[in-house]
């Protein structure tokens, strides 16, 4: 395949070009109270075409496997990137910056795994779906509905550029979900545990296995029901890696994305400043590092670049933000291999891949002791990140510590905060390590594979006092 | 007006085979890559009958798009995109495995047919895999617009220009992230083993700024504006560019909000993101059937304050969310979901029809890559009686509610979240933005607090609706 590129780049001529081939195969099984609501494949194939024509981006994709059509597609790209450099220079702006020089690896790239999604057949698959499903539906009287789904991502691409990027990369993305609806007197609480990795099966069962999953999700929801809401405000919180994950992803690495910066985000003008404890060391890396199969691997990223592990805050210090090639030349930088599409038809946008705090010294039960006042935080659900730094992210447990002792189970809850103001309050950093946030997607237009994590963490932030229950009304 | 549809039997022309010669070994010139998309659909459902399908639905969907984005202030670029995609439904008995594949050759078609089998003859059997016989469809005027067809990418960057120009003028304190134009025109065609035959055209023009207000070492939190319409000559990219200033400017100088528990004004994006996405969810058959609807024994009661009207009508001519037919090819129709605080009805595509023995609402919607699933067209609640004025006046002192940043369970109706793009209010006047002010509540229990309807309903993409003033919110700050 990187034949066929390369000829159709060789017959071009004038412009920079990017050609990226990306044949995706999806598959998921939805499994339902016992009954298979939704089992896919999807096929979605194609090359996307980007071109730069002084200082304006130009794409166009076309599904269509043929020289003829990456022609045509070649052609589409360089009239639109031409379209939008004249309209530039009539509106008076100045150009973008040229993709930034890359010392290109070449080569073929294959993300570790300790087997191929390809080994397991569909009906494996299937059973193991419809088997998850009913260990959380049986697993007590009040379950009234449980629902797993499995969903697996295998990506094959192959990309070339005009000025020297010749890759070929295969990674496997898979991943299990599983939930629990309880009920009891018209009441109704749910509890999801997710697993999403890089690799095969090994990867995704790294910490529990799907019975333990389904036990987890349907005893927490069990639990959920007679849980008291919490009381907010601004209090001391231990972080459970998951929501660390959370916190470091959505606080913290949206802001330093190379285009947020120059959108004027609150990282912008902040390097080289202290903006957090000196506990804290943050890293995004294309690699696993600590713990293998993060859900958020990448290899070489899909400008060509080979994908570093950028150090954003070292010991409380702003070091570096995210980059991509065009990013990297405007700061004078080399491009960290940020670049990411989700399918052919997208263009590459700077996202992160496996963000992380580094572990620290303190042990979880210490640092439960220290806290006189306080709460632990597990179970991420979703989370956002604003221009301002102010974050907000949704836990679904909330556990009360009081005089250094952990209480009986609250609901769940929003957090927000200042994200630099809570990474200076951290006084306590986990000498534990977890992946936990490979399943689901970030969006940022498009959707992305990523992963974060870390130990535990201490600090300070603001949650949501619990809300008014549906009798209020009645 | 584009629209054809025809609910006959096959023509001739079509053919069985998915090689370009047919089956009777003729040639037929151009074979799949020349066939409409219609006939690619009908060839596909023949294709997959003699492989062993008991019965077969094919989805296919055609894009033409050109666009053009901003980035950080600046045009960045222009786009041109064709897409087409082919979901196929297949069923053996009660058994059913989809499959989407977006290329038309015979090798990766034929292998889509073969993985929906294969996942059908795996999967559990259920009564709900059946399809229903094809009703005839209705023609909606105002989908397809001419001048879409012949628009230009210079187009597509004319309009983000004039967008951005007019969001700057308003406010040099604006800043765009991002935004984007975007001028479509798309094809959708349905065939199946019943004799369902349909396709229909239709266009749009999507808009939309995101970012912030910069003033000096100042930075304001997110917001955006956007909008979608049928027609060229309707879209208003002045309008947005100028929307989006004032909406992130007025988010500059934020201070503490005030904790309480009481009445909040939501404004008709943050009602409808918290409340009407909520209630629709629970009125989604298919979260009925499965126990996961607090609703699910509440048809004929009052779930709502009265005032509280809600109604989807996918049949409004020249409306972004009207259609010809839904994903399962059904007319739409329009459907009182909740009249006067009242649940009249619930939600249902084909197979949730199927479970629990009833007839299609005509919801069904969804694109080729899944399965049909519920959802709504253009949805409308109903306006109250309250000038703007009338609502602040009744909120007094209090939160104005503009964006929700949070989570709302849609199965317990639980919610909490930041009240972003809020304002703290007093004696009825915007004082200052907020900032770190949470909100809680729930869903089914403030529905029947709601104090205070407004007279003005605003159109945010296919969904209209009003502000809405309602007590019993927990508010809590930092």
């Amino acid at each position: 395949m990187l034949d066929l590129l390369e000829s159709a780049l060789s017959r071009a001529q004038g412009p920079w070009l990017e050609l990226r081939l990306h044949d995706r195969r999806t598959r998921s099984i939805s499994v339902e109270n016992g009954k298979t609501e939704m089992a896919r494949t999807v096929r979605h194939c194609g090359v996307g075409v980007r071109a730069f024509v002084d200082g304006a981006w130009g794409f166009a994709s076309t599904s269509v496997l043929s020289l003829e059509a990456i022609e045509r597609a070649i052609a589409q790209a360089t009239a639109a990137a031409r379209a939008a450099s004249a309209a530039k220079k009539r509106a008076g702006q100045k150009p973008a910056d040229a993709p930034a020089a890359v010392a290109w690896r070449s080569g073929t790239y294959f993300s570790p795994t300790t087997e191929p999604l390809s080994a397991r057949t569909l009906e494996e698959k299937i059973a193991l779906v419809l088997q998850t499903e009913a260990e959380a539906r049986k697993a007590a009287s009040v379950i009234t509905s449980a629902q797993a789904t499995w969903s697996e991502l295998v990506d094959e691409k192959y990309i070339a550029t005009s000025d020297g990027a010749r890759v070929h990369l295969r990674d496997d993305k898979p991943e299990l979900r599983v939930s629990a609806v309880a009920s009891r007197d018209g009441e109704l609480q749910t509890c999801m545990e997710a697993t999403g990795k890089t690799g095969g099966f090994g990867e995704l069962f790294l910490h529990k296995t799907p019975t333990q999953m389904a036990m987890k999700c349907a005893q927490t929801a069990m639990d959920l029901l007679s849980a008291p809401f919490v009381d907010g405000g601004r209090k001391q919180v231990i972080l459970a890696p998951d929501v660390v994950g959370l916190l470091v992803h959505e606080a913290i690495g949206h802001t330093v994305e190379a285009d947020f910066v120059l959108a004027g985000s609150a990282a912008a003008g902040k390097l080289g400043q202290q903006v957090a404890s000196p506990l804290v060391t943050l890293c995004d890396s294309g690699a696993s590092e600590y713990e293998a199969g993060a859900g958020g691997i990448v290899m070489v990223d899909d400008e060509g670049v080979p994908c570093r592990k950028v150090t954003i805050i070292e010991q409380g210090v702003l070091k570096s933000y995210l980059h991509n090639r065009e990013s990297a030349a405007h700061f004078g930088v080399e491009p960290t291999g940020n670049a990411r599409a989700f399918e052919f038809d997208n263009e590459p946008l700077i996202r992160m891949r496996n963000t992380y705090i580094e572990p620290g010294a303190s042990s979880l039960s210490s640092m439960i002791e220290g806290v006189e006042d306080g709460w632990l935080l597990k179970g991420a659900k979703n989370g956002q990140a604003d221009a301002n730094a102010e974050f907000m992210f949704v836990v679904g447990e909330a556990w009360p510590i009081k005089g250094g002792k952990l209480g009986r189970l609250h609901r769940g809850t929003t957090i927000t905060g200042d994200a630099f103001d809570v990474l200076r309050s951290v006084d306590a950093v986990g000498d534990d390590f977890t992946w936990d946030l490979g399943s689901g997607y970030c969006g940022k237009g498009q959707p992305a594979k990523v992963d974060a994590g870390g130990p535990h963490l201490r600090c300070v932030a603001t949650l949501a006092s619990g809300g008014a229950s549906m009798d209020d009304g009645e | 007006m584009t629209t054809q549809q025809q609910l006959t039997t096959i023509p001739g022309q079509t053919s069985d085979t998915l090689s370009p010669r047919a089956a009777d070994g003729t040639h037929k010139p151009g074979g799949l890559a020349a066939m409409n998309l219609l006939d690619v659909c009908e060839v596909l459902v023949r294709r997959a009958e003699k492989r062993g399908a008991t019965q077969v639905e094919v989805y296919g969907e055609r894009v033409t798009a050109l666009s053009s984005s901003l980035e950080q202030g600046l045009l960045k670029g222009a786009q041109a995109a064709e897409h087409e995609a082919f979901g196929l439904r297949v069923f053996v008995g009660d058994k059913v495995g989809y499959a989407c594949v977006n290329r038309r050759d015979p090798k990766a078609l034929d292998e889509a047919i073969d993985d929906a089998l294969a996942i059908a003859r795996a999967a559990e059997g259920d009564v709900g895999n059946d399809l229903f016989d094809p009703l005839p469809a209705r023609p909606i005027h105002g989908l397809d617009d001419p001048a879409i067809r012949d628009a230009t990418v210079d187009d597509a960057v004319a309009l983000a220009l004039r967008m951005l120009e007019a969001a700057k003028a308003e406010d040099a304190r604006a800043s765009v992230d991002s935004g984007s134009v975007g001028l479509s025109f798309g094809e959708t065609a349905i065939a199946s083993s019943r004799g369902l035959r349909v396709v229909d055209q239709d266009s749009a023009v999507s808009v939309g700024l995101f970012g912030m207000a910069i003033d000096g070492d100042e930075v304001s939190s997110f917001d955006h504006a956007a909008d979608a319409v049928r027609f060229l000559r309707d879209v208003d990219v002045e309008h947005i560019g100028r929307e989006f200033a004032r909406r992130v400017t007025a988010l500059l100088k934020p201070r503490a909000g005030k904790a309480y528990t009481g009445p909040v004004l939501f404004s008709p994006e943050a009602f409808e993101e918290i409340f009407l996405a909520t209630l629709l969810s629970a009125t989604d058959g298919d979260t009925v059937l499965k126990g996961r609807s607090r609703l699910q024994d509440k048809l004929g009661t009052r779930i709502a304050t009265s005032g509280l009207t809600l109604v989807d009508d996918g049949t409004r001519a020249g409306a972004i969310g009207s259609a010809a037919f839904d994903r399962e090819g059904r007319p739409h129709r329009r459907t009182v979901i909740v009249g006067d605080g009242v649940l009249h009805r619930f939600l249902y595509d084909g197979r949730a029809a199927r479970r629990a023995k009833t007839q299609p609402t005509g919801h069904a919607q969804g694109s080729a890559r899944s399965m049909p699933s519920i959802g709504t067209t253009n949805l409308a609640m109903a306006p109250g009686h309250l000038s703007d004025k009338a609502l602040f006046a009744a909120l007094g002192d209090g939160l104005y509610v503009t964006r929700f940043s949070g989570n709302v369970d849609e199965v317990s109706g639980d919610f909490s979240g930041v009240a972003k793009g809020s304002f703290l209010v007093k004696r009825g006047r915007i004082v200052a933005p907020v900032k770190e002010t949470l909100i809680a509540g729930n869903v089914y229990g403030l529905l029947q607090r709601i104090v205070g309807i407004g007279s003005a309903v605003k159109r945010t993409m296919a969904t209209e609706a009003p502000a809405v003033l309602i007590d019993g919110v927990v508010v809590t700050t930092g």
